[in-house]
């Protein structure tokens, strides 16, 4: 059954539409196990149907049955189906390429929720489209950025309309109306944490989209304030580091003193500065602040 | 009446342009053969916006195409018509041109004698496809005056082929938003200084940001070849592989290998590049299509962050010579080889300096280049450093 099946699937086609009684003899068939133990208390005796589309790893088949006590598809079935063939084809293509799309817009999405950065894209009004995971934390804390139904807004006027500036500049670039690049931004935040960078720039490529609400703008946030995620076991492994070297290395990394290190994991100043000589030698370093630009910059922070 | 075959061959050509908009004008011209038509199109009006967009149509002169997007559109008796009597989309929206106006009216019009009748039209047909709050899509056909009025025929066929056109627009109005979307985020992966690698499930590179681009094109630790991307050092490729086929496994459901992390050593003496590799959420049904099912995320430590001084000038209101000291400082340097790098004294530096951590809120070097580094550095600014260099703060 199955190589006669397997030969037509090559070729698919109209003149690939079979019932079951032109791919196999059926006395021979109903002496198998398959006929007797499936086929037969499922009902589906009776089947016709085709090959509808071939790929080198997959195939996709179209098929109908009847129980044993109905009568055998004919060319009425077989009509209709090549009939309906080239249709067949089609959803199965359209199907295809909005599962490819899908796919590729939910891995970088995905690529996107796992860098420390916050992403908002915004229509060409302004309005929110979709946000990463990091600038869903942002947003939540109202802490410089907000979130409105009329789209995004600073703490203070001034740095508002500043924003709003940038976003409306970037939404024509985008719209092919101007030239404007979008701009970088501090905003100040009323909490006194340290201002959050934001980058407004223009986005995607729309067109024939006229009726379609897709980004204009991206904004791109950064939070300095923004613990980096315990990355002990990451530097140790990527530098060789010891745990208490590495223990040493996070913390410079978020941002302490030597002494303040020292003093927070309770050892004497001196072995913080030997742990330190180490982690020097180690990341082909020789000061603090190349080793701070290594450290950070060659490390993958993800949240 | 239309033979079953050519109606289903009309339906066919639909769906043909639902997967390929290029195939829209294939379907309108046998739809005006069909219908004896002339210029045949699929509108997009936008309310919002003060003209509307033909977006495509066949059978037209550019040059009328052209003035009635412009002009004729506002003083199109039918619009007017459609406007007050289209609330909703639908296939009782299906009418010819002379049921809303009649040919004795629209003969007194601007628009029948300066548009239409200068390209011998004066019938039409049409129906709304789709409606949403800001914007409709119509389908329209128009016919010279000397073939006469679209009779029920026409309408008939325009009826069968109704929910085939609608099902066509809407498919193409989802995979628009996220043909939109898909763009837009990896416009936003371009900007960010972290490498980004899309993988198929067979490790195959399906999509890579600018940062990745510039790591791959270095050939220095990380190859992309044909066969999916490898290392320099064949043990490197081998823990890569393993980890791209785990992560794979994982994000098809099969395992649940969270990928890893590997330091993969470069030919040319330079620090390892970081690679970390993670699998993409579960791909339900996916099996038959090339999607990523794995991210590669890699970071080059000796990538120093090039003219940033605009930027940190711009962002804390630094001088000139402050935002230099403050990017070298970023870059590595000590703020002696600062002061010896700009050709001022060490003082001067010290000075600066002092001034940098005042205007950026922090107490000592490594605070300093550990917020430079979280904050600014984290986003590619290169375009916009150069933009920013002709505008004065």
């Amino acid at each position: 059954m199955e190589s006669r099946w397997t030969r037509s699937a090559r070729h698919p086609g109209p003149d690939t539409v079979y019932t079951g009684e032109q791919l196999i003899e059926s006395e021979q068939f109903r002496k198998t196990e398959f006929y007797n133990d499936y086929v037969v208390p499922n009902r589906i005796v009776r089947h016709f149907g085709s090959p509808l589309a071939l790929h080198p790893r997959w195939v996709s088949n179209l098929s109908s049955h009847r129980p044993g006590n109905r009568e055998p598809f004919g060319s009425v079935e077989i009509d209709l189906l090549k009939v309906l063939f080239p249709h067949l084809q089609r959803a199965i293509q359209l199907h295809r390429r909005f599962e490819e799309l899908e796919g590729r817009h939910r891995a970088s999405l995905e690529a996107l929720n796992r860098l420390p950065v916050g992403v908002i894209m915004l229509d060409k009004s302004g309005r929110i489209v979709a946000t990463n995971r990091e600038a869903e934390r942002l947003l939540h804390q109202n802490d410089g950025l907000f979130a409105t139904s009329h789209g995004i807004r600073a703490s203070g006027q001034n740095y508002s309309r500043e924003l709003h500036g940038m976003i409306a500049g970037a939404a024509k670039t985008a719209e092919g109306e101007g030239t404007a690049a979008g701009g970088l931004l501090a905003l100040p935040r009323p909490s006194g944490k340290r201002s959050l960078t934001v980058l407004v720039a223009p986005a995607g490529r729309n067109s024939f989209s006229t009726d379609v609400k897709t980004p204009s703008v991206i904004l791109i946030v950064t939070d300095p304030e923004k613990k980096l995620d315990s990355l002990a076991r990451t530097l140790a492994r990527l530098y060789d580091l010891t745990a208490a070297e590495s223990r040493v290395a996070e913390l410079l990394m978020q941002g302490e003193t030597v002494v303040r290190t020292a003093e927070r994991l309770g050892v004497s100043h001196n072995t913080a500065r030997t742990h330190l000589q180490r982690i020097y030698q180690k990341t082909n370093t020789s000061h603090q602040g190349d080793l701070i630009r290594v450290l950070v910059s060659g490390t993958p922070h993800l949240s | 009446m239309l033979s079953q075959e050519k109606v289903l061959s009309l339906v066919g050509r639909i769906y043909d342009a639902a997967a390929d908009v290029r195939l829209w004008p294939a379907f309108l011209e046998d739809f005006a053969d069909a219908v004896d038509g002339t210029t045949t199109g699929l509108i997009f009006y936008d309310w919002s916006a003060s003209d509307a967009k033909l977006d495509v149509s066949v059978r037209y002169d550019p040059a009328y195409a052209r003035q009635y997007v412009q002009h004729y559109y506002s003083v199109n008796p039918w619009t007017q018509a459609w406007k007050k009597r289209w609330n909703c989309a639908g296939p009782e929206t299906i009418e010819a041109g002379d049921e809303n106006v009649e040919l004795a009216l629209l003969e007194k019009t601007e628009f029948y004698n300066d548009y239409l009748l200068p390209q011998s039209d004066a019938h039409q047909m049409g129906c709304m496809l789709t409606k949403t709050d800001q914007t409709f899509a119509a389908f329209t056909c128009m016919r010279r005056r000397k073939t006469g009025a679209f009779g029920p025929d026409e309408l008939d066929l325009l009826r069968l082929l109704f929910p085939h056109l609608q099902r066509a627009v809407t498919f193409r109005r989802k995979v628009a938003e996220l043909e939109g979307r898909y763009h837009a985020s990896l416009d936003a992966l371009d900007r960010l200084p972290t490498g980004v690698i899309l993988l198929d499930g067979s490790g195959r590179t399906v999509a890579t940001n600018r940062e990745a681009d510039r790591v791959l094109r270095q050939n220095d630790g990380l190859l992309a070849s044909s066969h999916g991307i490898r290392a320099s050092r064949p043990d490197d490729t081998q823990e890569l592989r393993g980890m791209i086929a785990g992560a794979a496994r994982t994000a098809k459901g099969e395992g649940t290998g969270a990928g890893g992390l590997l330091a993969l050593t470069r030919p040319s003496g330079k620090r390892p590049l970081t690679v970390l590799v993670a699998p993409v959420g579960r791909n339900f049904f996916a099996t038959d299509v090339k999607t990523p099912s794995v991210i590669l995320f890699v970071t080059d430590p000796e990538h120093k962050v090039e003219s940033l001084a605009g930027a940190l000038a711009r962002l804390y209101n630094l001088t000139t010579a402050e935002s230099r000291v403050a990017e070298l400082l970023m870059q590595g340097e000590t703020a002696v080889r600062a002061a010896e790098r700009l050709g001022v004294s060490h003082n001067t530096a010290r000075t600066h300096l002092q001034r940098i951590y005042r205007k950026t809120g922090t107490m000592h070097q490594g605070e300093l280049v550990r917020l430079l580094l979280a904050g600014p550095a984290r986003l590619s600014l290169s375009e916009v450093t150069e933009h920013l260099g002709t505008c004065a703060r």
